[in-house]
């Protein structure tokens, strides 16, 4: 099966994740959060129907209510009787199961009559309580791939020297290319700004390039020897005798 | 030594929308007025944009909206603030362009809510007014009287009644400074969304917000993406902060050569909260 469960997400292979609002959660789930994203997907038709349609593509197919710029919801079906809302935040990557309830067309409790409801109230859309608990996962996975994926790529790199060699860490992509003068050894290590996003993961991902290094080593580049940087992405290099 | 990218802020822009769908109602139009202009008015340079995307507003309603809004903008009563709606139904923007036209109104129409930069300043407006918006859009949408008189090949006196009046009807921001240095006129275009100070933690930039918000605005008077701006400025943040940064990095290492997860975790989540709210304001 493509993509992973970990913690409150599903990691799609498309790169987004897959997670649920705290207050859907609470409300239409009935679950208090946070809650590992594995034990909703074999507990809710819901929750599979939504890993298995918003794995590829975050959003399309009918809308809940108008579209709405950015913050345009779209429906989510299972069968006939279960129906959600899902909402891409693009600026983050992540879709969100916004809501969740029964179907059946004209009954009191009908899923767009609530659905339009919360629109109505904002409710619907996640709140700073999810971003936190986005981030807090975030990091935890950063953590626990650093710094095995740091020194698999830098082994691909010193294996293969003079050439980029690319792995996806954190949030984003980052290159590295080892140069060898001599008996020197240098390490290029670039990575985009936007995605790395926070002066901490930088840090944290120098570190586990070369853990017993001082950051004053690190010297700034503007290009890997492969090749000039592409516009917002940032490039340091150390030597390794 | 202040750096090139933080010498002056930008007007801050708040999105506001009435409900989704048709608006029939307009003392529910009435109230959204009341709960957007309050009498408290604003502290900065700010500007307030509509966005009536999905909004199908009746004649009345948008009538009441434009006119309300328009009004209570131009009184001046509320600070330096600018209004701007946005729809990309042509249109709805024809009915604001005439309703702003005819009642005297000076504001902007943009095509949908991020797309602030190419709004279009509407109602009753002169050569001279469009001109000079125009300039002033070039040169980064940040001038003094003397800046702009340079640029539009202007006397400074000249320069300083055409902002004078922009500014008399909202369509530039005013930002006192000291006579010496002459006030400084913004162009609402080049708002940027408010952000809390000194958070190194944005999911936008990855920068302090102080930096952020400069940097569209130094992208466009260099000519250059905003994305090569940005990460010169995160390495000049980097580079600043070189003391803070090689303790973080040997505390860190020390953790990850302990295996302690959890320590690296809290410690690349630590502006967590922070990122939160920038990403939760929509």
């Amino acid at each position: 099966m493509p993509g992973a469960c970990h913690k409150g997400s599903f990691v799609c292979d498309a790169g987004h994740e897959l997670r649920i609002t705290s207050r859907c959660l609470r409300a239409d789930l009935k679950y208090e959060p946070p809650r590992d994203f594995d034990q909703l997907a074999d507990a809710h038709e819901i929750v599979d129907a939504f890993r298995v349609k918003r794995d590829v593509y975050p959003d399309g197919g009918k809308t809940v209510g108008p579209a709405n710029g950015d913050l345009t919801l779209y429906r989510l079906a299972k069968g006939d009787d279960h129906r959600g809302a899902t909402w891409f935040d693009a600026r983050v990557g992540v879709v969100w199961l916004c809501a969740e309830r029964f179907h059946r067309s004209g009954t009191a409790n009908d899923a767009f009559p609530y659905f339009h409801a919360l629109i109505k109230s904002r409710q619907i859309w996640p709140t700073r309580e999810d971003y936190e608990w986005l981030e807090l996962d975030r990091a935890e996975r950063l953590a626990e791939r650093l710094p095995e994926a740091a020194q698999e790529l830098l082994a691909h790199a010193r294996a293969n020297p003079n050439q980029e060699h690319r792995a996806v860490i954190g949030q984003g992509q980052v290159g590295v290319v080892v140069e060898i003068v001599e008996t020197l050894e240098e390490t290029y290590v670039a990575f985009s700004v936007a995605s790395i996003g926070d002066p901490t993961r930088v840090i944290a991902l120098l570190a586990a390039f070369y853990p017993g290094r001082d950051f004053g080593e690190w010297q700034y580049r503007n290009r890997l020897p492969t090749r000039p940087l592409v516009p917002g992405e940032l490039c340091r290099s150390i030597f390794h005798a | 030594m202040l750096s090139n990218l933080n010498i002056h802020s930008l007007p801050e822009i708040e999105r506001r929308s009435p409900t989704t769908g048709p608006l029939m109602d307009v003392d529910a139009a009435s109230a959204f007025i009341a709960s957007v202009v309050k009498p408290s008015g604003v502290a900065v340079p700010t500007v307030l944009m509509i966005n009536l995307e999905g909004r199908f507003p009746s004649a009345p309603v948008i009538y009441e909206l434009v006119v309300g809004l328009g009004r209570a903008v131009q009184s001046r009563s509320h600070g330096e603030l600018a209004l701007v709606f946005a729809t990309p139904d042509p249109a709805l923007g024809a009915v604001i362009r005439a309703i702003a036209q005819s009642q005297g109104l000076s504001l902007f129409l943009a095509n949908s809510a991020n797309e602030l930069e190419t709004a279009e300043p509407i109602g009753l407006l002169t050569a001279a007014d469009l001109e000079t918006l125009a300039v002033l859009q070039r040169i980064g949408g940040r001038a003094s009287a003397s800046t702009l008189a340079q640029a539009a090949s202007l006397d400074h006196k000249a320069a300083g009644n055409r902002l004078n009046s922009l500014d008399q009807r909202q369509l530039v921001l005013r930002v006192d400074r000291a006579r010496r240095q002459g006030h400084m006129y913004l162009d609402p275009r080049v708002a940027t969304q408010a952000e809390e100070p000194s958070d190194p933690a944005s999911s936008e930039f990855g920068l302090p917000a102080e930096l952020r918000s400069d940097i569209s605005a130094l992208a466009a008077m260099q000519g250059r993406e905003p994305a090569a701006v940005l990460a010169e400025a995160f390495n000049e943040f980097l580079e600043k902060h070189s003391g803070e940064m090689a303790k973080d990095l040997a505390e860190v290492a020390k953790m990850m050569q302990a295996g302690d997860k959890k320590g690296v975790a809290a410690y690349t989540s630590r502006h967590a909260a922070r990122r939160a709210r920038t990403q939760s304001k929509r």
